[in-house]
């Protein structure tokens, strides 16, 4: 039987002329896993929203066309009926947090069934068994770490026995590990006759097991197909950056690294293995244990503001780095480099009324307008789609080709042919 | 706007934990001087912005009882005469702007903030002076000390509330303010 | 540590120290009131952890009182009794506060069977204080990696930790409510009260002996 039926749905954002979803088709059925993928802006989030009923009702806009649960439309359903049938996963796991303590998060969720006090404590050890938990029972929240928090509320959620479990992104900040965890899990669950729906973009992990495959279009693309030539620097440029022996708390310590002007560097590897503790070593956030770093020829200054006049770092959430009451103001009026990152029509709006794609961009703007020797930039892919990649990657060539170097992190293997960087592996 | 919906005490929760947090950064800073109110006034600039922000989105009668008295709750772990002043604080405060119908206007969240503040530095000379005994009983209960102290939080709890306003307008251009 | 304290009942444990509040509210000789604050320093140091520089800097500030008081006063006896009800009336609060888990203190509200939303809006303070605090630190980071020393800078603390912070605060107050509703909470619906509070021997034992001491206090009153 079909679980799940979205006939027709389109949805519009209010004060957007164009709709962020047009026209989708989808049915599940128990035993399922869909994959919906699709760049970043091409209305995963919104699909999402939809489903879960928060869009219409916490985002404006119009929707239209039909959401069938069991033949039943739950078009007017609120959040609250629709997880009783709709398992939620959201984004940002701290969000479907609420207690202290793995055992009194679970029972918190079967309190709000208001179920009788004798069952809660056996279904807790039975939610604990399942999902991998039993040995943290009595752990506190701050000691999990992301892949079993994430365990936990989906174990939360599945308390409810919903046959249907809509995950948004969970493999985003999953190490190697708790990404094959979770990729079992779901693969016994849908054996069991869960249906399950990821909205993913690591395509890599996730292929693999599903049974349908479902790929969002970007309703505007500027195809932009750029190529990248070889660097052009050589090797008289001068050295920029030069670390040696550098290590910081548990990590094994980091691989020697040499910059030199007009480089670009790829740092990759897994979530988890010290791509931002790197990052934050050069930017001067973090003090290291051992070793030392070289910057413009000079050993590192003590005081980060000091090192921040030749380093610029764009962080991983841009919602940290935002500052200013306008777009413009943010760049320091620099509408040039706003027309680059294609920024210039928002240059008198609020810089958090933007997209988080757009946010990204801006935030790389800003640094780049204080005009930085070494500009990094962590998880580059995170939040992107095609276009915003794009933009961001010839605003770097630009600025390497002036004698800019710089240094990137990504989890994702694609980012590879992309970039055109000597690779560095964590 | 009658009842009260879940994301109205969601909001009122973060807003109470952007007021504690004003506190943890502000009190350690004045916390031996033994002026009467001189914590309040250096603490009321930053929790003013967060308290006017739970205004000007639940707007109702009561918002402050909701955000401060969780405080209130919140702190009654390091002290009971804390608890209590707020807690006192927060009923004159709800009493006198239960006539202007709550805090919809600017104006009445500027009211609202100043006569908060103003009644924390008294409540708290008052519960303090009460615990201590009479030795510092005298002493607070200086008017010329104790009245331009007071002057001074509610002048203070306007500049939180000003900066609050600010804030307020930002919000509402970037589109996240939905009342 | 002497774990007793952790396992009594929360709302006797609330009831007791508003009772030692009152009681020391009311005493004025110097040896009721020394009574209770010696027992009372009993049960903090042996359930709290101190460390010595604290203590000695309490002291001192004990001290420091008890002189102001002589001074003003013309009387030392009465200073010092100030001072020991001061700290009678002080103590009680982090005692109870540091053997009361706050999932315990919730559960106890909760059975007092409070308005919901008392209850929710404690545990999302408890819950998301922390989670606010990391928010500020790294917009804090952020302020130094754009090369602003705040410390240093007092005027660019609004646009530079305030309106950011309260950007993520309002934004984290929107998702945090979704979460909820995914989580099938409802406020105004009945919910389960899984671990109800129950009467047990050492709240038993803990009564006994806090009457008791509250009669030798009487005594040494009247």
């Amino acid at each position: 039987m079909n679980e799940l039926t979205i006939e027709n749905l389109s949805f519009t954002y209010a004060g957007q002329p164009q709709p962020a979803l047009q026209g989708i088709n989808l049915s599940v059925s128990s035993g399922d896993i869909v994959l919906i993928t699709g760049a970043t802006g091409s209305g995963k989030s919104t699909l999402l929203n939809c489903l879960a009923g928060i869009a219409p009702q916490y985002t404006a806009g119009t929707l239209s066309g039909e959401i069938s649960y069991q033949n039943q439309s739950i078009l007017q359903w609120d959040i609250k009926t629709r997880s009783r049938h709709l398992g939620f996963l959201l984004q940002n796991v701290e969000t479907q947090i609420f207690t202290d303590r793995v055992c009194d998060e679970i029972a918190f969720g079967l309190e709000n069934l208001n179920l009788s006090p004798e069952e809660i404590p056996n279904l807790t050890d039975a939610a604990l068994h399942e999902f991998g938990l039993t040995q943290q029972r009595n752990w506190t929240i701050g000691q999990l770490s992301a892949g079993q928090k994430q365990r936990l509320v989906i174990a939360c959620i599945l308390a409810m026995k919903q046959p249907i479990l809509i995950m948004d992104e969970p493999f985003a900040y999953l190490d190697r590990a708790s990404a094959a965890f979770l990729l079992e899990l779901l693969k016994t669950r849908s054996t069991q006759g869960q249906a399950i729906i990821l909205i993913e973009h690591r395509l890599d992990l996730v292929q693999s097991v599903a049974t349908q495959t479902f790929r969002l279009q970007n309703q505007d693309i500027i195809t932009t197909e750029t190529t990248f030539e070889t660097p052009a620097f050589s090797q008289s440029d001068p050295i920029i950056l030069q670390c040696q022996n550098l290590s910081w708390g548990g990590y094994p310590v980091f691989p020697d690294l040499t910059l030199q002007a007009g480089e670009t560097l790829l740092l990759q590897g897994e979530n988890g293995c010290g791509k931002t503790t790197l990052l934050k070593l050069i930017s001067g956030l973090l003090k290291p244990t051992t070793g030392t770093i070289e910057l413009l020829g000079r050993p590192q200054p003590r005081r980060i503001v000091e090192i921040t006049r030749s380093v610029g770092f764009v962080l991983q959430n841009p919602n940290h780095q935002l500052f200013a009451e306008s777009v413009k103001q943010e760049v320091q009026d620099n509408v040039e480099m706003l027309t680059r990152l294609n920024l210039q029509a928002q240059a008198e709006q609020h810089p958090r009324s933007l997209s988080q794609g757009q946010k990204r961009r801006l935030t790389l703007g800003a640094v780049l307008a204080r005009r930085p020797k070494i500009c990094l930039l962590d998880e580059i892919t995170v939040g992107q789609d095609a276009t915003s990649l794009s933009l961001m990657l010839e605003l770097l060539k630009q600025f390497t080709r002036s004698g800019g170097a710089v240094i990137v992190t990504s989890h994702d293997p694609q980012v590879v042919d992309r970039l055109n960087a000597r690779v560095i592996a964590l | 706007m009658s009842r009260w919906q879940l994301r109205d005490y969601v909001f009122a929760a973060f807003m109470t934990i952007g007021i504690a947090i004003a506190s943890v950064i502000t009190v350690p800073l004045t916390l031996s001087i033994p002026l009467p109110g001189i914590r309040t006034i250096v603490w009321a600039p930053f929790a003013g912005i967060f308290l006017t922000l739970g205004m000007a989105r639940l707007q109702r009668r009561g918002s402050v009882a909701l955000m401060i008295g969780t405080l209130a709750l919140l702190l009654s772990r390091i002290s009971w005469i804390i608890t209590a002043f707020l807690v006192a604080a927060l009923l004159v405060t709800e009493a006198v702007m239960w006539f202007r119908g709550g805090y919809r206007s600017r104006m009445d969240r500027l009211i609202g903030n100043a006569v908060f503040f103003a009644s924390a530095t008294v409540t708290g000379a008052v519960i303090g002076a009460y615990t201590a005994g009479q030795a510092f009983g005298a002493w607070v209960a200086q008017a010329w000390i104790l009245v331009p102290m007071t002057l001074l939080s509610g002048v203070a709890g306007a500049i939180g509330w000003w900066m609050g306003e600010k804030i307020v307008t930002q919000l509402q251009r970037a589109g996240k303010l939905n009342v | 540590m002497f774990k007793f304290l952790f396992s009594v009942n929360p709302l006797l444990k609330i009831g007791i120290s508003l009772a030692i509040v009152t009681i020391a509210l009311s005493l004025t000789t110097l040896e009721a009131v020394s009574v209770l604050v010696v027992v009372l320093l009993i049960l903090f140091l042996t359930s709290i952890r101190i460390q010595v520089k604290n203590a000695i800097v309490i002291a001192i500030a004990l001290t420091v009182f008890v002189m102001f008081g002589t001074w003003t006063l013309n009387n030392w006896q009465l200073a010092l009794f100030y001072a020991l009800r001061l700290l009678a009336i002080l103590l009680p609060a982090p005692v109870f506060a540091f053997t009361t888990s706050p999932t315990d203190l919730v559960r106890a509200l909760q059975a007092m069977k409070l308005p919901s939303f008392i209850v929710l809006s404690l545990m999302l303070t408890w819950r998301f204080l922390p989670v606010i605090q990391q928010e500020s630190q790294r917009i804090l980071e952020a302020n130094q990696l754009r090369g602003v020393d705040l410390s240093r800078r007092p005027h660019l603390w609004f646009s530079g930790l305030f309106v950011p912070l309260v950007f993520r605060i309002v934004s984290y107050a929107d998702e945090v409510t979704i979460g909820l509703e995914t989580r099938g909470y409802d406020p105004n619906a009945p919910r389960t009260i899984s671990k109800p509070l129950t009467w047990q021997a050492q709240d038993t034992v803990f009564t006994i002996v806090s009457v008791l001491v509250f009669g030798i206090v009487a005594h040494l009153e009247l």
